[in-house]
């Protein structure tokens, strides 16, 4: 119940979350930064744009991305199969790959083949994280884990490897590639504006979900370890973002996949 | 039943010459017919199979089989010599030699001819239906051929004798049968490549025989070895009282055939082949023959060194196949390499041969037969009707050919993502692999994102248009390119939201006769597996998603302003390049370097163990 709850409530948590990190790294560039509730506001002012767009199925296919976004966090949330997660998650993301290349527009189709880069660096270890998660618990299903003893110490080589490839998939630095900031101007996102970004921004607040919920299952049952490693990793992340500088794609898909597997497989020899 | 068998072996192959004779504006409804025929024949015994159905035959039809036997090594000798290429007449020569040491020597014995089980039986659907399809899909094809209706008579005609073969294949138990319809495909095989008779073809057709070759060798060798010593030589005797070095060169002769490194060569030369070629013969039905072989030897070699060794390389072959078609061009190429690719997986899952992994080889194949099929067939009418051939030429396709587009998505997309059918057989051959603790899930990890990044880049770049979907209309096209596509897209379609029955009541029947359990149960209609479940409103709300994707595309916002793309506020032109990410020549000789040694690894564990 609990988790149907959180997955309905997820986008509006999505939002507090991002609003949380835009203060936190104001704070720590030494400014004051927005309040927390900014991405709220942003989003009203969005609604209040005049619409535009450059062809329907684009703007089709980005509320589609958010849609599918919603239900890949949701099978996460109501205690589904960690491994069917992961795939509707690209599910989702593949949305907005394919709305990003059906616009002729140079940053647009940049970005749409970076995000495929970016899920080539990172989708592999979340995979393998789910395996992990079975190696130790002896199910896939997000609700047996969330009752077993915690997997962080047995699964520690994968953690560091998921915390490792995050900033690709919460488009951060030094792996923000796939949106690039103002170099390629927000990637397979330009071509979106008025209410159509609504849907893309809320999406990346779903990601935020995604992902820290996935953090958070490395706790197991112990629920107060799950929550500090959520806050942890979200200050990690933060800090790493705030102080390294991006990577090109060559390098991204190379360092991310080498690492993180590098590490999942020496875990995972442990495991087996 | 019995009938039923030999109308779906026989008879293809009886009235294949009988069909070239039909006048032209007969000839596609003849064929038509016929092969509706032979779908209702095989659907018939879908519904009426009980249990297994052995056949022997009588004495006449063993020495009928042996005389076509010696024809067709004669004919491949004969165009070795004729075509002056030593490695065809040197490895038909060696056939020929083993042959008749085996037959007039070691006379082996076999106690069953034909076994009709579970197993065979969803080759042989495979092989009617899909085959099926793409046979009266070649109709209207070839009349973009060059040539005259009589050559393309010969053509269509050679594809429904190869839809018996395949199926005699499916039914074969005793080994010689099995050598006979093994030879017949790599004999349609250097016919079919070879058909356009230029250069290239020749060449290619050639490499396709000797390649092809090996394969007739390695399963005379386990003949021979278990002629002489006076074994049943049946794969159902192999199974009862395993001998590894049988098991190992009937592993090899399947790995050649499902192309995988270095034999990938032969399949990427089928490419110069009208389309419908690559459509029957290397993507939907025989190939298929690598993954079928080591299924049916599965309980024999999961949990040997000899399973290890097949499951290893069939995870290899998955990842760098998907990176190989990275770097290519041409559509029928990625199409080719993603295929040798997911045949890697297949194979590595049949060799694993836990019940799960049984049943998502058996939930892979069946599905990537109906997809590959389909997206060959959508590359002919792109090619016939629009002229393109290289990914290159495809951009911006949609406002073209919307429902080209449509279909190539709906191909990837089934291959790639979840309720579709191959991505819930990838699913499921995860949660195989790690409970079977085997490393393989590396590769499927790795693998399956190769493919996925693959099938993406092709399909953005064909999607790519400016402005709105004003004018884009359903592109109209021949009624042979229409029904024959169309029938595979629904089924993939429809086949998604059920997807959890078929598979529990469909595939994983094949798991139960091979290892004698099932750990798949359904829940309403959704699927729970040992470890992992996919209730039925995931599927049900996947489902939904995608049959908004079409609408996507027609749905006309209104009431919202049309602006030209932003593009960070440039005013270039833009033009859309496809990204191709080419492994070097270094790379891609270690990759065939390593592919030799797992074929040596696997003789020599054969002749160790």
């Amino acid at each position: 119940m609990t988790g149907w709850i959180l997955a309905i409530t997820a986008p509006i948590l999505g939002g507090l979350i991002y609003g949380i990190e835009r203060k936190v790294k104001a704070r720590m560039q030494r400014r004051v930064g927005p309040p927390i509730v900014q991405p709220f506001y942003d989003f009203m002012k969005l609604l209040d744009k005049r619409p535009i767009i450059i062809h329907s199925m684009h703007a089709n296919l980005g509320i589609l991305h958010f849609v599918a976004m919603w239900l890949a966090t949701a099978v996460l949330l109501t205690g589904g199969d960690v491994l069917m997660a992961v795939f509707i998650h690209l599910f989702a993301n593949s949305f907005l790959i394919i709305a990003g290349f059906s616009a002729q527009s140079t940053y647009s189709q940049i970005g749409a083949m970076r995000q495929l880069l970016a899920i080539l660096a990172y989708e592999p270890i979340f995979i393998l994280a789910g395996i992990g998660f079975y190696l130790t618990t002896g199910s896939f299903e997000v609700s047996t884990i969330l009752t077993s003893d915690t997997t962080l110490l047995s699964l520690f080589l994968i953690f560091i490897g998921v915390v490792f490839v995050l900033p690709a998939k919460l488009k951060k630095s030094p792996f923000d590639i796939a949106e690039a900031h103002q170099e390629i101007i927000g990637g397979a996102e330009i071509e979106f504006s008025g209410i159509f970004f609504e849907a893309i921004y809320t999406a990346k607040w779903l990601e935020y979900i995604f992902a820290y919920a996935f953090i958070f299952l490395f706790a197991g049952s112990n629920y107060l370890l799950g929550a500090v490693l959520v806050v942890a990793v979200f200050l990690i992340t933060n800090i790493i973002d705030n102080t390294t500088a991006r990577l090109t794609w060559q390098q991204t898909v190379k360092i991310a996949l080498t690492v993180s597997l590098t590490l999942a497989i020496i875990n995972l020899i442990g495991l087996v | 039943m019995d009938n039923l068998l030999l109308f779906l072996t026989l008879l293809p192959i009886v009235a294949a010459p009988l069909l070239i004779l039909a006048s032209r504006e007969m000839f596609a409804p003849i064929v038509s017919a016929f092969v509706l025929l032979i779908i209702t024949f095989s659907l018939s015994l879908f519904t009426s199979y009980e249990s297994e159905i052995v056949l022997n035959l009588p004495n006449y039809a063993h020495l009928t089989l042996t005389i076509i036997d010696f024809a067709v090594l004669g004919l491949f000798l004969y165009v070795g010599f004729k075509r002056k290429n030593p490695k065809i007449w040197i490895l038909a020569l060696v056939q020929s030699i083993m042959f008749v040491t085996l037959i007039f020597a070691i006379k082996p014995s076999a106690s069953i001819d034909l076994k009709l089980d579970y197993l065979s039986l969803m080759l042989i659907m495979l092989v009617s239906i899909v085959g099926g399809i793409i046979t009266i899909y070649s109709t209207t094809y070839m009349k973009y051929d060059d040539g005259d209706h009589k050559k393309r008579h010969q053509f269509t005609a050679i594809l429904v004798a190869f839809l018996g073969v395949m199926n005699l294949l499916a039914v074969s138990e005793n080994l010689e049968i099995f050598f006979l319809a093994f030879e017949l495909t790599t004999l349609a095989s250097f016919v079919l490549i070879g058909w356009r008779g230029d250069e290239q073809a020749t060449k290619n057709s050639e490499l396709a025989l000797w390649m092809n070759q090996i394969g007739g060798i390695a399963i005379l060798t386990a003949m021979i070895y278990l002629g002489s010593n006076s074994l049943d030589i049946t794969f159902a005797s192999l199974v009862d009282n395993p001998i590894m070095l049988p098991i190992a060169f009937l592993a090899v002769a399947a790995l050649v055939k499902g192309a995988q490194m270095p034999f990938d060569k032969w399949l990427l030369g089928a490419m110069v082949a009208p389309t419908p070629v690559s459509a029957i013969l290397h993507s939907s039905t025989m190939v298929k023959i690598a993954p079928f072989m080591i299924l049916k030897l599965s309980p024999a070699i999961a949990g040997t060194y000899l399973g290890s060794a097949i499951v290893v390389f069939g995870g290899f072959v998955f990842v760098l196949a998907g990176v190989m078609a990275l770097g290519k061009q041409v559509f029928k190429e990625i199409l080719a390499y993603s295929t040798i690719s997911l045949l890697g997986l297949m194979i590595m899952l049949a060799a694993i041969g836990t019940s799960l992994s049984i049943t998502a080889a058996v939930t892979l194949m069946i599905f990537h037969g109906v997809a590959k099929a389909m997206l060959f067939m959508e590359a002919g009418v792109m090619e016939k009707l629009y002229h393109t051939k290289s990914v290159n030429e495809m951009c911006c396709m949609y406002a073209k050919a919307p429902m080209s587009v449509v279909i190539v998505l709906l191909g990837f997309a089934s291959v790639t993502l979840p309720p579709f059918g191959a991505l819930v057989g990838k699913w499921a051959a995860l949660e195989a692999a790690s409970i079977t603790s085997s490393f393989s899930f590396v590769f499927i990890a790795l693998g399956s994102v190769v493919i996925t990044l693959l099938y993406f880049k092709v399909v953005g770049f064909m999607v790519a248009k400016s402005g709105e979907n004003i004018g884009v209309k359903i592109e109209d096209r021949p009624l042979g390119f229409k029904w024959t596509n169309y029938t595979l897209a629904i089924m993939l379609a429809i086949s998604a939201v059920l997807i959890a029955p078929l598979v529990v009541n469909l595939f994983a029947p094949v798991a139960e006769l091979l290892v004698g359990e099932t750990d798949l149960k359904l829940i309403g209609l959704g699927l729970s597996m040992p470890a992992g479940s996919l209730p039925f409103w995931q599927i049900l709300s996947l489902f939904i998603i995608i049959l908004l994707v079409p609408l996507a595309g027609i749905k006309h916002i209104k009431g919202v302003d049309r602006v030209t793309e932003y593009s960070g506020g440039e005013r270039l032109p833009m033009r859309s390049v496809g990204y191709y990410f080419e492994p070097s020549k270094k790379s891609l000789d270690l990759i065939m370097y390593i592919g030799i040694a797992f074929f040596v690894a696997i003789v020599l564990l054969g002749v160790m163990l």
